[in-house]
């Protein structure tokens, strides 16, 4: 359902604003998008098929895929309170951080592979 | 009240979304929900093999059995256990927290925590589901990414928790002399 309004409303015009085809800042971008988006990991994958169709580079399609399920910052306090805070900060910053160039490698492996 | 706002706010949240847009653009609104049964039709045989398999995940793997594979502490078998344990643990993450609440005041390391939290992104019942989207190459190396950046993640935050207890160690010897 939310993805026949994101088709509707949102244009390939203004989701190249945001993702401008730049590797590292797209990857960035689609790390960040995956952090802060929750759910189950069928709406990632979704959504991020509808993304590359649109166009947005596998990087960052990558990144976001990845974080969607290894970050959580709306699961974070409640991780927080559970593991505590020292576990829960590391473990998600670590993940993000580490989303990146593992993003990087699997597009760049799949291009080896073709 | 919060359990059910928890598993179905998303939805609510949508469906809210729509029918304020249905009454200031229906049009648009009426697209938008066309294309989503369009969507929804496209991906119903991969969703169906995927709901399918999570269903008999869900009926032979229950959270004890879960609890078992973590609480192997040692070696490359506590490894491999925590690492399958988050593959095929299913459910949304915070119906995990208390049983992992349970098992780190029983011991079980940060290492196997953190390596079961990261492995969750591992879905080989949603891999019909990714095959279809993004090919069978991208899920293969993707997922064999996954389980390595999950060891990453787990030896990384186990580090500082090994130099927290080295530091706590020498404090506690510069105390004792």
């Amino acid at each position: 359902m939310l993805l026949g309004l994101f088709k509707t409303f949102i244009s390939k015009d203004i989701l190249f604003s945001i993702f401008s085809g730049k590797i590292l800042l797209d990857t960035f971008l689609g790390a960040s998008l995956g952090s802060i988006s929750a759910g189950h990991p069928v709406n990632s994958y979704i959504i991020g098929g509808v993304l590359l169709k649109m166009g947005v580079s596998l990087f960052a399609v990558t990144a976001f895929l990845m974080t969607w399920v290894t970050v959580g910052l709306i699961q974070l306090p409640l991780e927080i309170t559970v593991l505590g805070k020292r576990f829960a900060i590391l473990r998600n910053s670590i993940s993000f951080i580490l989303s990146i160039p593992i993003a990087l490698l699997t597009v760049l492996l799949l291009r080896c592979l073709r | 009240m919060k359990r059910v706002l928890r598993r179905w706010g998303f939805l609510l949240g949508v469906v809210i979304l729509y029918i304020i847009l249905i009454i200031i653009t229906p049009d648009l609104a009426l697209t938008a929900l066309k294309r989503s049964g369009g969507v929804f039709i496209h991906l119903l045989p991969p969703l169906s093999i995927a709901f399918i398999l999570m269903w008999l995940l869900k009926l032979f793997v229950k959270p004890v059995h879960i609890s078992k594979f973590l609480g192997q502490k040692v070696g490359i078998k506590g490894v491999i256990l925590s690492t399958l344990a988050g593959i095929i643990s299913i459910g949304p993450i915070y119906a995990w927290y208390p049983l992992l609440k349970d098992l780190r005041e029983k011991g079980t390391s940060d290492f196997h925590l953190a390596n079961f939290l990261s492995n969750r992104a591992v879905k080989p019942f949603l891999l019909p589901l990714m095959i279809f989207y993004f090919g069978w190459k991208f899920s293969l190396i993707f997922n064999i990414l996954l389980i390595l950046n999950a060891l990453l993640v787990a030896t990384l935050v186990n580090l500082t928790t090994v130099r927290k207890w080295i530091t706590s160690i020498s404090i506690y010897r510069k105390q004792e002399e």
